[in-house]
């Protein structure tokens, strides 16, 4: 076989064929659109046309069947039913089928379609019957006609061209597509006869005769709006055709008879062509071409590495400008060539609808399927492995999620289930949830099963939150199915699910509402071949932890007074919890009973969190993951490995697989609490703050919104005519300098490498470049003195030096003043604040202005009674742990006061445990201090109930603007 | 493509195929063995290598060969031989296995390139070290030596955990 032409053809039918699953169940939605049917049965002809030339026979009488039943369904104007479609379905996966198999071995493969191509004649019959008596006599109007157009086959039994008309071969051209292996497959049609019948058709075509439009083709189709003017045309010569035959068709319009020529061509290659003319400034290429390119690409990276060290080493400033080039250059084709590998989630959605519908139907459910974000782009690789656990996920939640339609009705919710996919993304991730408004899961069942199971005993089960009872559906053999069914809750999956996620670095986590509805979150990273890697030594071995777990970094000296040893698992306290540590010396086997002593590496696996004790962080490194070779497959901590600017080769750790040498039955429950949740916000007062220097003073500013800090080349910052911008992850960000803001003057760039804190919230993005990073701490905002500069908070004193704390917030809004979405003009409410801490009363203030507030501010209970005896706000936002009078005691103080009756007491807090019935009983709503977004949304819900915000929550959308 | 067949030791084949063969010639403390040449990629000398931790006890490490990273099998190790001195040098002979991945197998030292008629090799004596039985696709007896012809996919497969048990009859490699 030709195998170019069978590249193509594969290719192009694939290409066809996606569509098809689609656009048969858009069919079955309205089974009138006509243009649709054209479009499905074009696409199941140009296959079986294609078959022929291959000598294709199997697939050929597959699609043979499918054809005739739909050219039937076309001339009938039959409206499919959902059986029919069903079929069709089948029909459209039996001739993928062949495809895949044709796609591996390069031969058609033996697979029995007889019972399929039986039912579909057997279709086609029962679609012909119901209109037998309607249509009988147009039909044979019909076929007189067709057998017609034959009339310049001479020389030929009836038979033959009965059996051609039988089979739609009625033009010259469609016999020349049809091809010899068909011909002579059609019983009464000799092997000579065949040749001599594309003889004549063919020189029938070259002499431009063939004016018989196919008949079977386009019989139906209807004028159309303008793209469609072919069809029209088209029809016009059908008449033509069928009145005079040749002599007329000659004579026909040039326009017409231009089309008439290639008819054939026309309708069958017009799909591919026109998609071909869309992406006119795209090619096709071979996935192993790109994937090779890449694995060049990685080498150049690397080479690029040693390169610049020599440089560096070298001193010369000429060598050091081309070598910033070469970087530059590199560091572009690398991104570029990772942006081509890029495909739309799309390409593994758009089965999902089938995959739905044909659940829905066996389990009598009806479940719509909702998708956002199909244009989020992940690379190829990720996106094949997504793939199976992605349908895993997808089946379950209609499978055990979504209930029948009676459960629902008596649930009181709508009978058709819904089935929403997302997909966004989220600073180098892409974030892709499952949601089903079904009947959830109950967390309590787990459990039981769980320690019925032995996963987990009834101390930890007793211990353990709802949510980290959830995600013990990964685990293996935990399906709560009480039913096995085809499609899911066989026991094995949601671990084998969660394993693969893994094994593209991504993580999966889920949350359920018992009664409202599951949802499952997949976390994965947007390409897998480059990575940033935190590059540590371990017993003078150096080793690379993904940058994509790693949360944070602590140095932790034996003498610190955090660490905790208990059961002979190593913890160490970290803002007030326990953090189970790996000691990576003894986890790898290479030394043993050293002290306590190094640096933390704090991984994030997702559904927990644990620390890895190294000697020495060396800093992070771009690196190109390379496999590991067979010898080191069962070891699941090892990722990969790759080759750094030495040349030496280092290992990658599975920061997943590590996480399993932590024995984590010892555990204290405390520490089980630490890893069930997720606590990154500032729930505590001490604060990660990052310190640097700017000239000879000390400066702090939060960690809450630096997303990262860089050490940039001074030549990434561009000037432009608005100011000095950074291009940074794909978005080009605004660039203010620290030393600037404070009034210096513009220092002269050395090209000196320069630190750039990347500050983040909620979608936007800015860069702050600072002289000097000195530490990030844990500190707390205690305020001395405050400040006059705007810029500035105050001064605290960090490690006995004072430092200046920075205002973040004004910061951001000098970077964009539309930063925070801009207060309305209406008659402001008003707000009284109470909270002890300067650095909070700072942070939330600009939050509440958001939403369209004057805000007053007290700093302690007792202040606050003195404002509030001649002043009523709107309502009252009071912190609970405060000094002189807490908010409890504010609380009381409010009730008593006839003039503060009926307005709303919110309590904010960072603590984790409040008095609960003292709250109940004093506080209207209690929130915990969060990130800005999440509170800013809390407390515009709060207040919605309120009511205090009614009148002017029309035109806040999101308190903070997203860009 | 993806399976290596291991025979055992008993039934191990003399390929009676009289073409001539080359073979690549080296050492493993006392004993000499032959590579088929055209397995063999290349020979390079000691590279800087990366010890990986918790790895099967034949692997060395991993090496970067011209930005590929290739795992070092210690033959040595592998036939129970005890390790060579610090400071002796060694070789590491390039090969490439049916399975399509690389290997270095370090060896004392490299002989020669031979062509002989395969028919003079004969099938694996029983006194010979089981190991080397195992892997070995017959012998060739010299004036004053036993050279043993070494099937490398074989020799490979024994050095991966969980597969080297001795009844493992079929391999798979991926």
């Amino acid at each position: 076989m030709d195998e170019e032409l069978l590249g193509e053809f594969l290719t192009e039918s694939n290409e066809s064929l996606e569509s098809i699953e689609q656009q048969l169940m858009d069919l079955e939605a309205s089974p009138e659109d006509s243009e649709l049917l054209d479009s499905i049965f074009r696409t199941i002809h140009t296959v079986k046309g294609s078959c022929g030339f291959l000598n294709l026979t199997r697939l050929e009488k597959v699609a043979h069947a499918g054809e005739n039943l739909l050219s039937r369904i076309r001339e009938l104007k039959y409206h499919v039913d959902e059986d029919i479609v069903s079929l069709l379905l089948e029909c459209a996966d039996a001739i993928k089928d062949v495809l895949t198999g044709l796609e591996e071995t390069g031969q058609e493969p033996v697979l029995d379609h007889d019972d399929l191509i039986m039912r579909l004649q057997a279709c086609e019959k029962k679609v012909m019957g119901q209109d037998v008596e309607s249509n009988e006599g147009e039909r044979e109007a019909k076929q007189m006609q067709t057998s017609e157009p034959l009339g310049w086959l001479e020389g030929f039994e009836d038979d033959v061209i009965a059996a051609l008309v039988e089979n739609h071969l009625t033009t010259a051209s469609s016999l020349i597509a049809a091809g010899f292996a068909e011909l002579r497959n059609l019983e009464s049609i000799t092997p000579a006869d065949a040749l001599k019948i594309l003889g004549i058709a063919r020189a029938r075509v070259e002499s431009g005769d063939d004016a018989e439009v196919s008949m079977q083709e386009e019989p139906e189709h209807k004028p159309d709006k303008a793209p469609k003017l072919d069809t029209k045309t088209s029809e016009k010569a059908v008449e033509t055709a069928s009145q005079g035959k040749d002599d007329t068709a000659s004579s026909a319009p040039a326009v017409q008879r231009k089309l008439v020529e290639q008819p054939e061509q026309k309708s069958e290659a017009s799909p591919v062509k026109q998609k071909r003319q869309a992406s006119n400034e795209s090619i096709r290429v071979d996935i192993g071409l790109l994937d090779e390119l890449m694995n060049q690409v990685g080498e150049l990276v690397l080479t690029r590495n040693s390169l610049v060290q020599m440089i560096q080493a070298s001193g010369s400033m000429e060598f050091i400008r081309i070598g910033r080039d070469v970087d530059q250059i590199t560091e572009q084709l690398q991104e570029q060539l990772l942006r081509t590998r890029m495909q739309p989630i799309q390409t593994i959605w758009s089965s999902v609808p089938r995959i739905v519908r044909d659940i829905g139907k066996q389990l009598d459910k009806k479940i719509k399927v909702v998708m956002e974000g199909e244009d989020t782009e992940l690379d190829r690789t990720i996106l094949n492995a997504l793939k199976d656990p992605l349908t895993h996920i997808i089946r379950n939640s209609c499978d055990h999620g979504i209930e029948s339609p009676k459960v629902r009705l008596a649930a009181e919710k709508n009978a058709t289930g819904i089935l929403k996919l997302s997909a966004i993304q989220e600073s180098g991730f892409i974030v892709i949830t499952v949601h089903d408004d079904g009947g959830g899961i109950d967390a309590q069942r787990i459990k039981d099963k769980a320690m019925h199971m032995g996963v987990i005993n009834a101390e930890q089960a007793a211990n353990m939150t709802d949510k980290a009872a959830l995600q013990l559906i990964f685990n293996a053999g935990l399906s709560t199915a009480e039913k096995v069914t085809n499609f899911s809750g066989r026991g094995v999956g949601m671990d084998v699910v969660r394993t693969e996620i893994e094994r593209v670095g991504g993580s999966v986590d889920i949350d359920s509402e018992l009664g409202k509805g599951t949802t499952l979150r997949i976390r994965i990273p947007l390409t897998l071949a480059i990575i940033s890697a935190m590059i540590v030594v371990c017993e003078d071995e150096r080793f690379a932890i993904p940058q994509m777990s790693v949360q944070e970094l602590l140095s932790a000296p034996e003498d610190s007074g955090d660490w905790r040893v208990i059961a002979g698992q190593a913890f160490y306290r970290l803002r007030g919890k326990l953090l189970p540590v790996l000691r990576l010396n003894e986890g790898l086997g290479l030394s043993q009973g050293k002290p306590l002593a190094g640096s933390i590496v704090v991984a994030d696996i997702g559904d927990r969190t644990y620390g890895i004790l190294v000697d020495e962080i060396l800093g992070a490194e771009e690196i190109v993951v390379k496999p590991l070779g067979i010898h080191f497959q069962h070891l699941n901590f090892y990722g990969g490995c790759s080759i750094l600017g030495d040349g030496a080769v280092i290992p990658i750790f599975d920061c997943n697989g590590l996480a399993s040498m932590i024995q984590l039955e010892s555990a204290p429950a405390e520490a089980i609490d630490y890893m069930g949740e997720h606590d990154d916000s500032l729930a505590e007062e001490r604060q990660h703050a990052l310190v640097f220097t700017q000239g000879k003073q000390r400066f702090v500013i939060p960690m809450t919104l630096i997303e990262r800090l860089e050490y940039f080349e001074a030549s990434r910052i561009e000037k432009t005519a608005s100011g000095e911008v950074l291009q940074y992850r794909g978005d080009v960000i605004r660039v203010l300098r620290w030393g600037e803001m404070l009034g210096e003057a513009p220092s002269i760039s050395t090209g000196e490498d320069e630190y750039c804190l990347i500050l983040s919230d909620n979608g936007k993005r800015m860069c702050l470049q600072v002289d000097q990073v000195v530490d990030i701490l844990e500190v707390s905002f205690e305020i001395k003195q405050t400040s006059d500069t705007p810029l500035l908070l105050g001064t605290t004193v960090i490690e006995g030096i004072a430092t200046e704390v920075v205002d973040v917030f004004e910061v951001v809004q000098r970077a964009d003043p539309n930063w925070f979405v801009a207060a309305h003009d209406q008659a402001k409410k008003s707000v009284l604040f109470v909270e002890d801490s300067q650095f909070f009363r700072q942070m939330v203030t600009p939050i509440i202005e958001s939403l369209g507030f004057v805000v007053h501010t007290a700093a302690d209970g007792a202040q606050a009674c003195k404002l509030l005896e001649d002043y009523s706000p709107d309502f009252i936002l009071t912190d609970i742990e405060m000094p002189i009078m807490n908010g409890y005691e504010l609380g009381k103080w409010v009730k008593t006061q006839e003039h503060l009756s009926g307005i709303p007491v919110i309590a904010l807090t960072a603590q984790q445990s409040i008095d609960e019935q003292q709250a109940k009983a004093l506080f209207d709503e209690v929130l915990s201090k969060k990130d800005s977004t999440q509170l800013a949304k809390e407390l515009e819900q709060t207040l919605s109930v309120y009511g205090v915000l009614e009148a002017q929550t029309k035109d806040i959308q999101p308190a903070i603007a997203v860009s | 493509m993806s399976n290596v067949l291991v025979h055992e030791a008993s039934s191990a084949t003399v390929i009676k195929d009289s073409k001539p063969i080359e073979l690549l010639t080296c050492r493993i403390a006392d004993q000499w063995i032959g590579f088929r040449v055209q397995q063999v990629r290349e020979v390079v000398k000691e590279q800087k290598r990366t010890t990986m931790p918790m790895a099967p006890h034949a692997v060395a490490g991993l090496i970067n060969l011209r930005g590929r990273v290739i795992t070092e099998l210690e033959v040595r190790r592998v036939v129970g031989e005890p390790d060579r001195a610090e400071e002796e040098p060694f070789h590491v002979a390039i090969i490439e296995t049916m399975s399509g991945e690389d290997f270095g197998l370090i060896v004392d030292d490299v002989g020669e390139v031979i062509i002989l008629d395969e028919d003079l090799f004969e099938a694996t004596p029983s006194s010979l070290n089981e190991i080397w039985r195992q892997v070995s696709d017959g012998v060739l007896k010299q004036e004053d030596r036993v050279l043993l012809l070494v099937n490398v996919d074989r020799f490979v497969a024994l050095t991966i955990p969980n597969a080297s048990a001795p009844d493992t009859k079929e391999i798979t490699v991926h």
